[in-house]
């Protein structure tokens, strides 16, 4: 087990685009140099993830984090939580919401299918920048499990 | 419909009771009537019968004489004229009677006195010839066989006084006779008449039956319209406040996504224009440290854009998106409050409303308004957060907006209306102006005078749990000497909420 960890990929699935740079521009502020993958949707991210037949074998061997927005055009962000926490192999993959969405029964919800970090966008940028910052420095000490 | 349909029931039973009370009367007076006719009948019978009898006696006395003097004559013995002697007694009695009872018979107009005294008179002769004979007989002036002709003659005279005695009883008869028939008829008159009366009885009181079925089947098709109409007017309530209801959640959904929807360009307006100004940052402090002939109109440019226009642009921005931040949380909040389930339990609302000017008594205090509740206000099942929400905006609003030259009085009393239960909170503040009336109920929306600070949500916020609560607010104001909020909310939310389940 003395195997170099491959490095993360952290898979950003969030529509609006203002949004993905900033939170984009902040980790990268925070230091963190892992490839950042965008998707503006859902169907393209799940296809990504679970790869184009949905078994999540393309996931072997490729680790990643996902970043996740709750409020999609074409699925809500909770579906694609529960499809790859039902996933025998994406379901170790560490997923934040990171929503605008503040409801406490929405967050809730993501917990009970097994996100791991819930986090609301904050409407003050300075909180906001923080928080993607820190984030970026939780991303930078944290591991990630290799799948095989 | 029904109290006509009363009045009439009455009028009717009154008529068939007076015609019940008329009919009774009649056959009791008939009976009376003929009774009474009938007594007189039977007395009128029983006079003609006696007359009868005693023209027997007579005529039975006169030959009980005969048979003692024929006795004497015969045996020469003084033994039969002891009978003798009895009989002229008796007859002289019974002659004494039957002259009264004869006048007496129909007044005296059936059997004519004449005839009467004939009789009597050929009595007398007939006793006369007797005595002469037995006088004759015994001084023994004739015997016998000279008595004969005397004898045929009294035997005349007898026969003489049979036929006036049964011309005289014959009338008697037929007196008597035409009383009986009379008073068969009188019976037969009553029996008529009550038979008559209980038949006019029964018609009456099938009458005053078949009335009293009648009101009896309105009352019921009334009670039974009643119990529809009932039914229509709830099914109807319940239809509005559902509908209602129904209209307020949607406003929360939609409130709710609105505000969630301008939230996310909200975060790329900020987050860009914060970077905007740390890029503004760095070009300003290099415009500034770049050397540069003072007279070169780009660079004097440059100055005013780094300096002034690209600062005040940037706090246009900044100020309003704090005040769109706002906004939008004020919707959130009001949508979150709109999506709280409401809890319903007994609340004590003079305890309520008494602890939300509690409150906020420092701000009656310093308006120097003074608040107090009027008479008792009514118990609710409902929830209490929201009913201490909307008591509490209204309270405040009325210390808000007092009017400044007069102390300002604000009053709160409630009462019940069937199954509402009916606030107000009146203050003598400045009024609103009619047109208004709707306005200020709307977000964001406000009127009069803005000299006071708000957001226009207070009003919305309690109109929309007014709704949630089974009720609605309004406003009652002339503009100038104060205003009236009323709300009204269901007295048992339990209740309510259980019939729109269903």
């Amino acid at each position: 087990m003395s195997k170099e960890p491959k490095p993360v990929a952290i898979i950003m699935i969030e529509d609006d685009e203002g949004h993905a740079r900033l939170i984009e521009k902040n980790i990268r502020r925070a230091g963190v140099t892992n490839e950042i993958l965008s998707f503006r949707n859902g169907t393209s991210a799940v296809s990504y993830l679970l790869g184009a037949d949905g078994s999540g074998l393309a996931a072997i061997g490729r680790p990643s984090l996902v970043l996740l927005d709750l409020n999609l055009p074409d699925m809500t962000g909770i579906d694609i939580l529960a499809r790859l926490k039902a996933n025998e192999h994406t379901r170790r993959t560490p997923v934040i919401v990171l929503t605008t969405t503040d409801d406490a029964r929405e967050i809730q919800r993501c917990y009970d299918l097994g996100a791991n970090v819930y986090i609301t966008k904050p409407l003050n940028y300075e909180s906001f920048a923080n928080a993607i910052r820190q984030l970026g420095l939780f991303l930078s000490v944290m591991q990630i499990p290799e799948l095989d | 419909m029904l109290r006509s349909g009363g009045r009439r029931f009455v009028g009717y039973n009154l008529l068939l009771l007076a015609g019940g009370a008329i009919v009774l009367l009649m056959i009791v007076s008939a009976a009376f009537i003929f009774s009474s006719r009938s007594q007189l009948h039977a007395t009128e019978s029983l006079k003609a019968a006696r007359v009868d009898r005693l023209v027997l006696e007579f005529i039975s006395d006169l030959v009980d004489a005969e048979t003692a003097q024929r006795g004497f004559i015969i045996t020469g013995k003084e033994a039969y004229l002891q009978p003798y002697e009895d009989a002229l007694g008796q007859l002289a009695k019974d002659t004494a009677d039957l002259r009264l009872r004869a006048a007496e018979v129909d007044e005296g107009k059936a059997i004519a006195p004449q005839s009467v005294e004939e009789l009597i008179r050929l009595g007398q002769d007939r006793l006369d010839l007797i005595s002469q004979n037995l006088a004759a007989f015994r001084s023994g002036q004739v015997d016998k066989l000279q008595l004969v002709p005397a004898l045929d003659r009294g035997k005349l005279i007898m026969d003489q006084i049979r036929q006036k005695g049964a011309a005289i009883r014959e009338i008697a008869a037929s007196v008597r006779i035409a009383r009986a028939a009379a008073m068969r008829d009188a019976a037969f008159m009553l029996t008529t008449m009550i038979s008559l009366g209980v038949a006019m009885i029964v018609v009456l009181t099938a009458g005053a039956t078949m009335v009293m079925i009648r009101h009896i089947r309105q009352i019921d098709e009334a009670r039974r319209d009643l119990i529809d109409i009932n039914q229509e007017l709830e099914s109807r309530v319940r239809e509005r406040t559902e509908a209602v209801m129904r209209t307020n959640d949607e406003l929360q959904r939609y409130a709710y996504i609105v505000s969630h929807d301008l939230r996310a360009p909200l975060v790329n307006i900020i987050g860009f224009t914060a970077e905007l100004e740390s890029a503004t940052e760095r070009l300003t402090s290099y415009v500034r440290k770049v050397d540069g002939d003072p007279a070169d109109p780009d660079r004097k440019d440059a100055l005013v854009a780094v300096d002034e226009e690209i600062p005040e642009a940037l706090g246009f921005i900044r100020s309003s998106m704090k005040r769109m931040d706002s906004l939008i949380n004020e919707i959130l909040k009001l949508s979150r409050a709109g999506r709280r389930v409401l809890e319903p339990v007994p609340l004590d609302m003079q305890n309520l409303v008494s602890e939300c000017v509690d409150s906020i008594r420092q701000r009656f205090a310093e308006a120097g308004a003074e608040v107090g509740i009027e008479g008792r206000l009514p118990d609710v099942i409902s929830d209490r957060s929201a009913l201490q929400q909307i008591f509490t905006n209204l309270l405040d609003n009325a210390t808000k907006y007092l009017k400044d030259e007069r102390p300002g009085k604000i009053t709160v009393r409630g009462r019940l209306e069937r199954a509402s239960a009916v606030f107000e909170v009146e203050d003598n503040g400045r009024g609103i102006a009619e047109a208004d009336f709707e306005r200020i109920f709307e977000l964001f929306r406000r009127a009069g005078t803005q000299d006071r600070p708000g957001d226009g949500i207070g009003l919305a916020h309690t109109r929309m749990l007014a709704r949630r609560l089974g009720g609605d607010v309004s406003v009652k104001s002339d503009g100038e000497t104060g205003t009236t909020f009323i709300v009204t909310i269901a007295r048992d939310l339990v209740l309510r909420m259980g019939r729109n389940e269903t």
